[in-house]
């Protein structure tokens, strides 16, 4: 019997065991889907009462969290994480130099990879999701679970889901509406291989103050978060990487108008970050 | 969800459900881990089905999401504690075709689902590209190299049987 014959009569020999009750997995699946609809009104209605103060003009419409924030490890010192629910976003904190381990939003707790980004001189502030760099521009680190279908009406319309590859993502963020785009390149960061490409929303008109709650939600995290952008001209550039399976995106984002050398600054940070695996279970 | 809406995801759930379940078990060897994939995917579809984003080809939609997440998941539980590989064996025993079982677990987990997809869903190399989210090419590759490995595991194991003649 050649391979092929083998494997036809072999697989499905192998699988004939398999007969789910399809009533009882109806029944479960609807739970779920029942659950998770409430969990996620729940989490919706406790973020409309959370603010983020971070104290600069620009950054305090980046990120909207429905779940709260993931934390920031320190390898050096502990691995400790919070337990961050709607109503414990952490206060902006300011940042020594040093290594630091940062999760990725929307990460699970128990997930790896890690972004390790060393802080060498200058004024950071953390606001337990995103990095500031300086005035008007700052790292954010992402999962993406789905992208928003117009990005002016933000949670009150559609979503939609980019698939799971990092080009799927790339596409689906290169062709939303309002923001310009480049085309995606390949490319490489600690490691991991992906897709860079640059957003940007217009610098003039429409109006985003026109936009639903006045800001541009580009896209929502595995944990609900969303990427809100509230200001004409906002940069986002982005590294889609494939972490061994995982999705995850650099968000380097600054404001129009920031000078060449701040933009170089930022991109050397991203530039630097490297992954570690601290995290994972086992390990 | 409406009535109608109830009865058409109702309707794809139990023509794809079975079908999607057991191609995942053939990338993840593990009846559990497959189960588990498999709703998650459905849940997904069902909570995009109560959405106004419209999927065209429901049934493609959800199989390729099963697919891709079992891969990743096979991804990262390659390198097993003993006490898993223990508890793989003893599923494994159960199995109609043990050795063909093993040796296509053997395989790297893109190769695995490119195989059931291609061998036990008999689909075209095209189709099985747009599942996997690859070129034609890679399809072809996967599936070349995955017949040249498991030719070889298979005849170390026709080796290793010793002969029903005593």
């Amino acid at each position: 019997m050649s391979v092929e014959q083998r494997l036809r009569a072999g697989l499905a020999a192998n699988t004939v065991h398999l007969a789910p009750n399809l009533d009882h997995e109806l029944a479960v699946l609807r739970r779920r889907v029942h659950r998770r609809h409430k969990v996620r009104r729940a989490a919706v209605a406790g973020a409309a009462g959370a603010v983020v103060a971070v104290g600069l003009v620009w950054l305090p419409s980046v990120v909207d969290s429905i779940n709260g924030m993931d934390g920031l490890t320190d390898p050096a010192v502990e691995q400790t994480e919070p337990t961050p629910t709607a109503t414990q976003l952490q206060p902006p904190q300011g940042l020594e130099p040093g290594t630091y381990a940062f999760k990725f939003i929307g990460q699970r707790a128990d997930a790896a990879p890690r972004a390790v980004i060393e802080l060498t001189s200058g004024a950071f502030r953390y606001d337990g999701a995103l990095l500031s760099a300086g005035p008007n521009r700052a790292i954010s680190l992402w999962t993406v679970a789905e992208v928003s279908v117009d990005p002016c009406y933000g949670t009150s319309r559609e979503w939609v889901d980019p698939g799971e590859t990092v080009a799927e993502l790339a596409a689906a963020l290169a062709t939303q509406p309002l923001k310009n785009a480049t085309a995606p390149v390949p490319v490489e960061l600690g490691g991991y291989q992906g897709l860079y490409l640059e957003t940007s929303l217009p610098p003039t008109g429409p109006d985003i103050a026109d936009c639903v709650d006045r800001s541009v939600i580009s896209w929502r995290a595995d944990d609900g978060s969303l990427r809100r952008h509230a200001l004409a001209g906002e940069v986002d550039r982005l590294w889609i990487l494939d972490a061994d399976g995982d999705r995850l995106v650099i968000d380097a984002s600054h404001a129009p108008g920031i000078s060449t050398d701040e933009i170089a600054e930022l991109t050397t940070m991203v530039e630097s970050i490297t992954f570690t695996q601290v995290d994972q279970p086992g390990q | 969800m409406r009535d109608g809406q109830r009865v058409e995801f109702e309707w794809v759930f139990r023509s794809a459900y079975s079908s999607v379940l057991r191609t995942v078990f053939l990338i993840l060897h593990d009846r559990g881990r497959a189960e588990e994939v498999t709703q998650d995917a459905f849940v997904r579809l069902c909570e995009r089905w109560r959405g106004v984003v419209k999927i065209d080809h429901p049934e493609a939609w959800v199989r390729q999401v099963a697919i891709r997440s079992a891969i990743r998941q096979a991804q990262k539980s390659r390198v097993l504690s003993v006490v898993s590989q223990i508890e793989e064996a003893e599923a494994f025993d159960r199995l109609p075709d043990v050795d063909l079982a093993r040796s296509v677990a053997a395989l790297p987990p893109r190769q695995r689902a490119a195989v059931a997809l291609f061998y036990f869903e008999d689909r075209p190399v095209e189709e099985v590209a747009l599942l996997l989210g690859v070129s034609t090419s890679t399809v072809k590759q996967h599936l070349f190299r995955a017949r040249a490995r498991l030719a070889e595991l298979m005849s170390e194991q026709r080796e290793e049987v010793p002969g029903d003649v005593g």
